[in-house]
């Protein structure tokens, strides 16, 4: 399965990248798994874990971690957010 | 001990009243909610000298407890007719705390134009304002310092507030003096015009004393410490509020020209009103990317954003007014932006309500959105005071109403923020729900994921929000620091009873917000508000927001029984 990943603001300054296509291995199929995959990475890729993160697929909230990720969707990540 | 001054503006004549224990604790949102409720100010003009204005600070105020130096402005607003609490960062409660005042009350109207100086001492004198009338904000500080000196702090009256515009705020001191730190909303800067009291100055002195001030130290260190472990935290710092943008524009909740769409550009690399665009072209430029509007706090999610020659442009650019100001009016560059903000900081008026109010009248075709001219002479017109200038000062559902202009977007008057109420669901019911008009502050929670969820669903998420938002409101805290004040009661508990001789324990900090709510919402029963008052305009529900396609979904009538049952387990 295929999926374009797209970091946000810290998410993006921490891994050093504004997107990416990646090829994930079976049993990567939720957006808690695609998280664990990219931390799995080491570095900087663990900052993605911290608490207040968020993950948006295909444009819209992801409920949580067992939300479904298909074949050619768009992830996004982002930092926790609050307006002024 | 803290006090409390009443001051008669018409006697010329001060009250004082000895504040101990419970009395200082419960300050802000909730003391403004419990006066005006108690004082029936719902039967006031709003644009009467009956109507009190109130200035309240929080019981950690004075110190450099991190995020605890908030100021609450409250009175009957004369935008939405309904309770309001506007509040602000900045330097005056922090100086009100380091004179041991807990608040003050302007009560009545001068006779003419009017300073009123506090001292440290605690003397308050009267003094000639009339030099200071029509000036810019930025001039008015200036002369201030220059008379004052350094160590003050101040509120002022704008020009737009003189002749009781109802964008109007009241503008108070950052930490480098900048008249930037607005109480902006509902109105407040008119109610202070129609006092005549043009600017107060209140002098910083020390330390406030504490019941044991040495614990209370002890949990500024510690709240400090959680702050800085935050992820939320840091991303504050680095990126602002700012970054609230590139997730409303990427999920498609951004007002784009007057609520037309929720999207500027689906490319995230080319939308620049976002924090990552923001922050990199202001570093390159030698601006701050980090700044603190109050002592002591430790989030700094303002900035000083820099031109290209790397001068102050101006400080803060938030994304409410990015949003409001910026794609709600159809412009794509931060700079154009900025530069308005920068005016529409000196003239002391709501970038949120002047933004909606702007997108209005584009709407109505007396501008073409994008034209960042057609803005700056509009903002030049309220300056003057002109016929248009005036009118437009009256804000968005004013303006609507004269040009015949069928999507307005407020809710009780009040200019919706920079929310999508179809796409940024919970944010929505909050602004429908409050008592204070459309205002995102009382209950925003942009990243919940609402697809799929019941109106009960969100309406429960909304509470808890509004609760804890209404909770730091009347302590004086900034919402900001919610990732460590709402998972630890235990310490801000602590932290007021050694500040001040209390004996709560960890349920009052929900037991106060709710009842701040509650206070609220009578008051605009009282005030003669219905529930369909809580509606939003008919376009939400009618026009599908591209690219989502999203209707609003959530009607007042079922909001409110939601809310009914919630309240009543």
């Amino acid at each position: 399965m295929r999926v374009r990943v797209l970091y946000f603001a810290d998410a993006r300054e921490a891994v050093g990248r504004a997107e990416e296509w990646l090829e994930l291995p079976p049993g990567v199929a939720t957006v808690g798994a695609l998280r664990d995959h990219l931390c799995a990475r080491g570095g900087p890729w663990t900052t993605l874990a911290r608490r207040g993160t968020r993950f948006a697929v295909n444009r819209a909230v992801a409920p949580g971690a067992s939300a479904p990720i298909r074949d050619g969707d768009e992830v996004a990540v982002f930092p926790a957010i609050s307006g002024g | 001990m803290r006090t409390y001054l009443d001051i008669d503006l018409a006697g010329r004549s001060v009250s004082r009243e000895e504040l101990h224990g419970e009395r200082i604790v419960r300050a802000g949102r909730h003391y403004i909610a419990r006066t005006l409720l108690d004082r029936r100010i719902y039967e006031v003009d709003p644009l009467s000298p009956a109507n009190p204005l109130i200035f309240s600070a929080g019981p950690f105020a004075g110190t450099n407890f991190s995020n605890a130096n908030r100021l609450s402005v409250g009175c009957r607003s004369p935008l939405t007719g309904g309770i309001k609490e506007a509040n602000a960062g900045g330097t005056f409660a922090f100086a009100l705390g380091q004179c041991e005042i807990a608040g003050l009350t302007l009560e009545g109207a001068c006779p003419d134009w009017t300073l009123i100086r506090i001292t440290r001492e605690g003397d308050v004198a009267f003094e000639d304002a009339r030099e200071y009338l029509g000036l810019g904000n930025n001039e008015v500080a200036r002369r201030l310092f220059e008379r004052y000196g350094r160590k003050i702090s101040y509120a002022i009256c704008g020009p737009v507030g003189e002749y009781l515009g109802l964008v109007a705020g009241i503008a108070f001191a950052d930490t480098d003096g900048r008249p930037s730190r607005l109480a902006a909303r509902g109105g407040v800067g008119a109610v202070m015009g129609v006092k005549r009291v043009k600017v107060i100055v209140v002098d910083q002195h020390k330390m406030p004393t504490f019941h044991d001030r040495k614990k209370v130290m002890g949990a500024v260190r510690e709240y400090g410490t959680k702050l800085g472990k935050e992820a939320a935290i840091d991303s504050f710092k680095r990126f602002g509020t700012a970054a609230v943008g590139d997730f409303t524009n990427y999920v498609g909740g951004l007002p784009v020209r007057n609520f037309r769409v929720g999207q500027l550009t689906p490319d995230k690399e080319s939308f620049k009103l976002g924090g990552a665009h923001i922050r990199e072209r202001n570093l390159a430029r030698g601006g701050q990317t980090a700044h603190a509007c109050m002592p002591g706090c430790m989030i700094e999610c303002s900035n000083v954003y820099a031109d290209e020659a790397g001068k102050e442009l101006v400080s803060p650019l938030e994304y409410e007014t990015l949003g409001l100001m910026g794609s709600n009016c159809g412009l794509e560059d931060p700079d154009d932006v900025a530069r308005l903000n920068a005016v529409v900081n000196d003239l002391g008026i709501d970038t949120i309500e002047i933004g909606a109010t702007l997108g209005v009248l584009m709407e109505a075709g007396q501008g073409a959105f994008g034209d960042a001219a057609f803005m700056m002479a509009a903002l030049e017109d309220i300056r003057a005071g002109t016929e248009r200038g005036r009118l437009l000062a009256q804000g968005a559902a004013r303006v609507g109403e004269h040009y015949g202009v069928a999507r307005v977007p407020v809710i009780k008057r009040q200019g919706i923020s920079a929310y999508d109420p179809r796409v940024i669901e919970v944010t929505g019911i909050s602004m429908m729900l409050t008592a204070q008009g459309a205002d995102h502050t009382v209950g925003n929670l942009p990243g919940f994921d609402c697809n799929g969820k019941t109106t009960e669903e969100l309406v429960a998420a909304s509470l808890g929000a509004q609760v804890g938002a209404a909770t730091a409101d009347s302590l004086g805290l900034c919402i900001f620091g919610r990732s460590v004040t709402d998972t630890n009661p235990e310490l801000i508990v602590a932290a007021l009873n050694d500040a001040h001789g209390t004996s709560f324990d960890h349920s009052f900090l929900k037991a106060l917000g709710r009842e701040v709510l509650e206070l609220e919402w009578a008051f605009n029963r009282a005030a003669g508000f219905a529930e369909s008052d809580d509606e939003l305009p008919d376009f939400f529900y009618r026009e599908p927001l591209e690219p989502s396609g999203k209707t609003a979904r959530h009607h007042a009538d079922e909001v409110q029984r939601s809310l009914r049952e919630l309240l009543s387990r």
